[in-house]
Order: C-alpha cells, then sequence, then structure tokens
C-alpha cells in the first residue's frame, strides 16, 4: 500500500513542530509523517539543527579571564565527592592525575602534570583549598536553600493562593508534593520531595485537568530528590479552581501534550 | 545532514573532544580545562545574549562547566559536545528567566536588551569569531527583519508565540507565519552556503 502525497504545507507544519506551535491533532499528524516519510525525518532533522544555530548568531564574548579557574576550582570542588569510589585510598584524589586551578592548562601549551604522591606539601594545600572551596559552594548551597524555605512560606501564606498535595502514583510510589498557585501572578511553585532529577532531554510536565482535555502548565526537573521549582504559568486556566493537577514524564523536546507516565496526582 | 552543526574544533586539534570527554570520565581533569577553552565563549555569550546580565552569565557558564563534569550525562552517541553544551546552556537560562522573574520581568529584560542593541555597536572581534558565526550571522542577514525578530525573541527570551503577539502588538497569526517562514527561509539559506 502507498503512502498518500504529502500536503502541500508539510514544511510549515515541520516548522511549526520544530517550534512548538501545533494544535495536538497537527502534531501527531506530523509524527504520523515521520513514520511514513524518510525524507520528513531528514527535513525534521534539519529544521532542529536550523533552530538550534540560533545560538551561534550572536558575536562570541570572551567570559573574564578569572572565571576560568573559579569554574575549574569549583568543578573539583563539586567532583571530590562523586570521584572517590569506595575503593580509593584516604586521599580526595582522582585517579591518574589532578591539577590545582591554577595550574591548569592554557589552550595552546601541553598540561603540566602535578602528582600527588611526590609532592605531599602541595598535596596538602590543594586539599585546603578544595575543602574551602567545597566549604564556599555548600555555604552558597545552603543559603539559597533558606531563600527557597522562605519563598515557600511567603506563598503558603498568601490567602488567595491555591494549594494541591501530589501523591506519588504507581511509577514513583514514595515521591510527594505541594503545589503552590498563585492566580494572581499567574505562577506556579512545587516543593518535591522523593522525586527523582530526570536526564537533562526529559522534564516534569504539570497539567491542569479540568472537565475537558489536560492543560500544560509548565515543567520542572528537580536538581535533587528534594527541590523547590517555580515558574510563570503558561495558560490562565491553570490558576482556576478547581482543577485536578496531574505530573507526567516527557521528553523536553517534545511538543506540550501528554504523553509520557504519569508519575504524580493531586489529592481531592 | 544538518546544516550548521555548532563548532567543532576538534576538526583542528589533535585531541577529539570525545577523547577528552573519555579522559576526563577517567579522572584526568585536565580534560575539563582543554573543553572549558574551546567552549567556553559559546557558553558565555549564549548565557550573556539570553540573561542580559554578565554576572548571571559568568554563574551559569560555571554552573554548565561544572554539572557537564559532574552529572557526566554527555552521550557521544548523540550528538556533539557544542551541542550538547548549547541545549544545555539554553535550557538553564529559560529556567532562570522563568524561576527568578516571572514573565513581567523577562518582558523587560526583552525590552531592555533592544534598547541596548539599538543604541550600541557591537563590540566586534572578528579574528576571534568562528567561521560558523560568520556563516549563520551572514544567513540571519538576509532574513526580513519581521522574521528575524520573532525568531530571536522565541530563541533567545523562550517567549511564546502569544507572549510575543502582546510584546510586539501584532496578531498571533502573523506571530505564527514570520516564525516558521523565518525558519523555512533561513534553513535554506544556511543548505546553500553549504552546497
Amino acid at each position: 500500500m502507498t503512502s498518500p502525497p504529502l500536503p502541500d504545507n508539510w514544511r510549515s507544519l515541520l516548522a511549526g513542530y520544530v517550534l512548538d506551535d501545533l494544535t495536538a491533532e497537527e502534531a501527531a499528524q506530523v509524527e504520523q509523517w515521520l513514520e511514513q516519510y524518510p525524507e520528513v525525518a531528514t527535513e525534521l532533522a534539519a529544521l532542529q539543527a536550523t533552530w538550534g544555530s540560533l545560538a551561534l548568531g550572536p558575536t562570541l564574548v570572551a567570559p573574564p579571564p578569572d572565571l576560568r579557574d573559579r569554574t575549574l576550582a569549583a568543578a573539583l570542588s563539586a567532583a571530590v565527592p562523586v570521584a572517590v569510589p569506595a575503593a580509593a585510598g584516604p586521599e580526595p584524589a582522582i585517579a591518574g592525575e589532578i591539577l590545582v586551578p591554577s595550574q591548569f592548562p592554557n589552550a595552546a601549551p601541553a598540561p603540566r602534570r602535578f602528582l600527588w604522591g611526590q609532592l605531599g606539601l602541595a598535596l596538602g594545600w590543594a586539599a585546603t583549598a578544595l575543602a574551602l572551596a567545597f566549604a564556599l559552594q555548600e555555604n552558597h548551597r545552603l543559603r539559597l536553600a533558606l531563600r527557597q524555605t522562605e519563598t515557600v512560606v511567603a506563598s503558603f501564606s498568601q490567602p488567595a493562593n491555591r494549594l494541591y498535595t501530589l501523591a506519588g502514583t504507581e511509577a514513583e510510589p514514595q515521591a510527594n508534593a505541594r503545589l503552590v498557585v498563585n492566580p494572581a501572578d499567574q505562577t506556579a511553585l512545587i516543593v518535591t520531595t522523593d522525586l527523582p532529577p530526570l536526564a537533562d532531554d526529559q522534564v516534569y510536565r504539570l497539567w491542569a485537568l479540568a472537565d475537558s482535555d489536560p492543560v500544560y502548565c509548565g515543567e520542572f526537573n528537580p536538581a535533587t530528590a528534594e527541590d523547590t521549582n517555580q515558574w510563570a504559568l503558561p495558560d490562565a486556566v491553570c490558576g482556576t479552581a478547581p482543577v485536578q493537577m496531574l505530573i507526567t514524564t516527557e521528553r523536553a523536546a517534545d511538543p506540550p501534550v501528554p504523553a509520557g507516565d504519569l508519575v504524580m496526582q493531586s489529592q481531592s | 545532514m544538518p546544516p550548521l552543526p555548532p563548532p567543532d574544533p576538534q576538526m583542528s586539534s589533535p585531541v577529539s573532544d570525545r577523547d577528552l570527554v573519555t579522559r576526563l570520565w577517567a579522572g584526568d581533569t585536565t580534560a575539563l580545562a582543554t573543553l572549558y577553552d574551546r567552549y567556553s565563549s559559546m557558553v558565555y555569550t549564549l548565557a550573556l545574549k539570553m540573561l542580559s546580565n554578565p554576572a548571571e552569565a559568568e554563574d551559569l557558564t560555571q554552573e554548565v562547566f561544572v554539572n557537564f563534569w559532574q552529572r557526566r550525562q554527555y552521550d557521544a552517541e548523540r550528538g556533539s559536545v557544542g551541542s550538547y553544551l548549547v541545549t544545555n546552556t539554553r535550557s538553564r537560562a529559560l529556567d532562570r528567566l522563568r524561576i527568578s522573574s516571572g514573565r513581567a520581568v523577562i518582558l523587560q529584560r526583552f525590552q531592555r536588551i533592544s534598547e541596548a542593541s539599538a543604541r550600541s555597536p557591537n563590540p566586534v572581534d572578528y579574528a576571534a569569531q568562528h567561521e560558523q558565526n560568520q556563516h549563520l550571522r551572514a544567513a540571519l542577514d538576509q532574513l526580513p527583519t519581521t522574521e528575524r525578530e520573532v525568531l530571536e525573541i522565541a530563541y533567545f527570551q523562550g517567549l511564546t508565540q502569544a507572549e510575543i503577539s502582546a510584546q510586539l502588538g501584532i496578531p498571533l497569526g502573523t506571530v505564527k507565519s514570520r516564525c516558521r517562514q523565518g525558519l523555512l527561509r533561513l534553513r535554506t539559506l544556511l543548505q546553500h552556503q553549504k552546497d
């Protein structure tokens, strides 16, 4: 059986698919074409690459030179708990070689090796620097957590706000969350507990279920199992009541149509 | 064949990005320094364009590279390091705009950026620019201003078409058609550059 010919506007709809401006029916149509016509998949890849290439439009601006050392110091301090396997010795060493930030190589010269075993004194200073950097970062994290907590408390104290308690489904039975919807400024704030972070190409999406199809109400991806996220609501329906709130796992690049697993839902 | 992938400095370098990532995952932190040297300008430029604040752009640049190393979610089978970092930077920048600002402030940011770009010439340093940036800018220059405008707002500010419609005071249907036409036209222009 041969496939029916593509309509004249198929490339326009593909562009709409990349730009995320299609209706659910149009998006479904495009996805059907993707399975039927190889040229549609090729064109979609080209349009997605074109969209992504817009990042290269601005004239390149070099970051401040000191950002390099700061970034590498932060990476090293963050890497300490990750990079020390159970079998490693007591030293905060990473297998092979390690550099203190000021000794990271520039782009052109060959990297200078810095062997921990041969330079105990340097190790001591480096370990101190790492510990200090880690402590500073931890301090920053705690300050951030405090600000988030204050934001949550302020949200709960606003009488006009709508509060939802969400429980995990079979997909994430241990997860729970408190959702605060502020209809005045059209924002949502969610405090999630035991909801695992997703890969970068995935997101949790929030949906309001009134008396029709689910309405897309935004998305988030917690950085840790317990986290707070806040965003602007994309649709006024999300701030109306009463609605049931649902959370699904979706691919970030997908159009705003619920297709993934239902992981949480609000309690009635 | 994608018309314009992000920069791929490995072509002129003795060590490929893939090898650098392998070394980095094995614990060789010098590889992160090399990746930073290759991609920090691209990441910082995108962060600065989207956040319009040098301090926030620096913070985001640091966050992107620290997370690249710490979370180890990059998969070489799914694309280049440049593509991953661009996607990651844009996603995190949009999160910051949404979380910390809300729509009203996003619109204010947009107005500030528009005013700034209108009154000051870019600090151009042609010698340091990547060839691909020049190609893209040449293609963007050939787009009708109305199409380029809506595409750049959608990409860098993350505004929906409805929000762009309200911001520019033009009908939603016009925004949609300009976005689609602009994207298709840009794709064709970039394809012609490659042919």
